[in-house]
């Protein structure tokens, strides 16, 4: 019985370590498909004519068909890596565990950034021979959704950090800094709101705080999490 | 478990007495990983700033015109509002740990007034300028001006929050270390709301 | 009110933060006939010496450990620095 018990335990170990880890596989499979296979480093500007945009679409519909299905793909890691955060919470909460949930629930914002997108830049180059308005506003919906879609990551690192910090446990899954950084990511998010406003300079979906300190910030929180929470995981006292 | 966490001490706070500062201790004001919200944060108008001046720099009469079309005093009132309010806040915050509820929420509260009436001029300010027309798409000068100071806004929005919910807690006169913590932390905020908008004046309405 | 307490020199402090709010007015005003630029770098320079003072007084940092000391007056520094110099590069013509 004992041995069943451990192995359990072992698995569930292992489990939530391979959760945890996804979170670079998410990482990885967003640039490469956005930045590396569909080359939009720099990004495509807000300011492009409609014709500009269609002209790269049809030049590039291979790498771009390639590059979506590539983070379409990868996008699904976000949920892998939002569980093994969630299984911190509970921890933390223990059987009332609100936060937990919204934590869990506000993830499938990121996962549908990331899929919505695809798809939208998928359409535009499937169908590139349409008319240059249509591809520009599938190009439109596709980036003012990748990066401004800001209410869900939000309210995700905002639940963290308050379950972080209201952490009353004697083994603390993660430090208190990492409960302030949430929310301070969770702020540095919101400049995303600010897209649908500007065609161009440093508030637009390509400019140094709508598109820079947002990426800077979310790519940084991924690598936090990932090693804070493998951190959580191996001093987890119920996992041995 | 709860009580076992409170009853833990803190470098240079002896356990189970009032949480009083030895003026002069050494000692993280709040908690230390509060201060990578206040860092961050600070590092974030940093970028915003130099952004600002770098944009300025390519158009700088436009910039200068634009500039005369703002209203120096009210920045000024709220220059004055802002520094008197954090002045109250840390007379405030002095009381908290000294357990002079009274005083406390009397300062909170003078605080929080004063907080709003930089909202109210605010309100003022953008009102009068959208009746003559300026919005943030009118040019460069005003898209900075609305969204820098809209950002600002918003911290002491949150802020005046932050300070309703410490005069709050001043009611009770059974206040923990982690309280006090807690207050120091929030005094802090509202400092820093105090400290940007001092930088915002001067680069948007004195930068010449 | 505590007499003697780090009370009375906060509000030392907010004073001297008014009379410097008014000084850096006064130079930011088109009242000046001095250079542009050297008004702008005083309006700077009295900008974050208050925010200096707010860290260092109302903030409590003077009491702080010396890893948050240094943080705080580096950012102070650097930005100061940062903001001087991208308007003098540009302010030149």
């Amino acid at each position: 019985m004992a041995s069943l018990q451990s192995a359990c335990v072992a698995t569930s170990r292992t489990n939530q370590l391979l959760c945890a880890h996804s979170g670079l596989v998410f990482a990885s499979l967003l640039a490469l498909g956005v930045f590396g296979i569909a080359g939009w480093m720099p990004l495509i500007p807000p300011g492009m004519s409609a014709a500009d945009v269609a002209m790269e679409f049809q030049a590039n519909r291979w790498r771009i068909r390639l590059g979506m299905s590539v983070l379409a793909f990868g996008s699904v890691f976000w949920w892998t890596m939002s569980a093994a955060i969630a299984m911190q919470m509970k921890r933390i909460e223990g059987a009332s565990h609100p936060l937990t949930y919204v934590q869990m629930a506000s993830s499938c914002g990121t996962v549908l950034i990331a899929l919505l997108a695809a798809y939208f830049w998928l359409i535009a180059a499937y169908r590139a021979e349409t008319s240059p308005a249509n591809i520009q506003l599938l190009n439109d919906l596709a980036w003012i959704t990748f990066i401004g879609f800001y209410p869900p990551a939000f309210i995700q690192n905002v639940a963290i950090g308050w379950c972080i910090l209201t952490d009353r446990n004697e083994v603390q899954a993660y430090p208190r800094w990492v409960g302030y950084a949430n929310i301070w990511i969770a702020v540095l998010f919101v400049p995303g709101a600010l897209l649908p406003f500007f065609h161009g300079g440093p508030f637009a979906w390509n400019g140094v705080i709508g598109f820079w300190l947002v990426a800077v910030a979310f790519f940084g929180w991924i690598f936090m999490m990932w090693r804070m929470t493998v951190r959580a995981i191996r001093n987890d006292p119920s996992l041995g | 478990m709860q009580l076992a966490k409170q009853a833990a001490t803190s470098p240079g706070e002896s356990a189970g007495s009032a949480a009083r500062v030895t003026p002069g201790e050494i000692r993280v004001p709040g908690e230390s990983g509060f201060w990578i919200l206040i860092l961050g944060d600070l590092t974030a108008f940093a970028l915003m700033f130099c952004v600002f001046i770098y944009y300025r720099g390519h158009d700088v009469g436009l910039y200068l015109d634009s500039q005369l079309r703002l209203n120096r005093a009210f920045g000024a009132l709220n220059v004055v509002l802002l520094l008197t309010s954090s002045w109250c806040v840390v007379q405030g915050v002095e009381a908290f740990r000294e357990r002079i509820t009274q005083r406390a929420r009397r300062c909170f509260g003078a605080g929080f007034l004063l907080g709003a009436g930089f909202v109210v001029v605010k309100v003022l300010e953008y009102g009068d300028k959208v009746r003559e027309g300026i919005a943030a798409s009118t040019n460069e000068f005003f898209m900075f001006f609305y969204v820098l100071t809209g950002i600002h806004l918003l911290h002491l929005v949150i802020g005046l929050g932050v300070l309703a919910w410490m005069r709050a807690k001043s009611r009770s006169e059974w206040s923990t270390h982690r309280d006090v913590a807690l207050a120091e932390c929030g005094g802090v905020y509202w400092h820093m709301v105090d400290l940007l908008w001092v930088a915002l004046f001067a680069l948007l309405y004195l930068l010449r | 009110m505590e007499s003697g307490r780090p009370a009375s020199s906060t509000t030392t402090v907010w004073l001297v933060l008014l009379v410097a709010s008014a000084a850096s007015l006064w130079l930011g005003s088109d009242a000046t006939d001095r250079s542009h630029t050297a008004a702008a770098v005083g309006v700077l320079a009295i900008a974050f010496a208050k925010i200096w003072l707010i860290v260092r007084y109302f903030m409590e940092v003077r009491f702080a450990p010396l890893w948050l000391r240094l943080s705080l007056d580096a950012w102070v520094a650097g930005v100061f620095v940062a903001i001087t110099a991208l308007y003098l590069t540009f302010a030149v013509g």
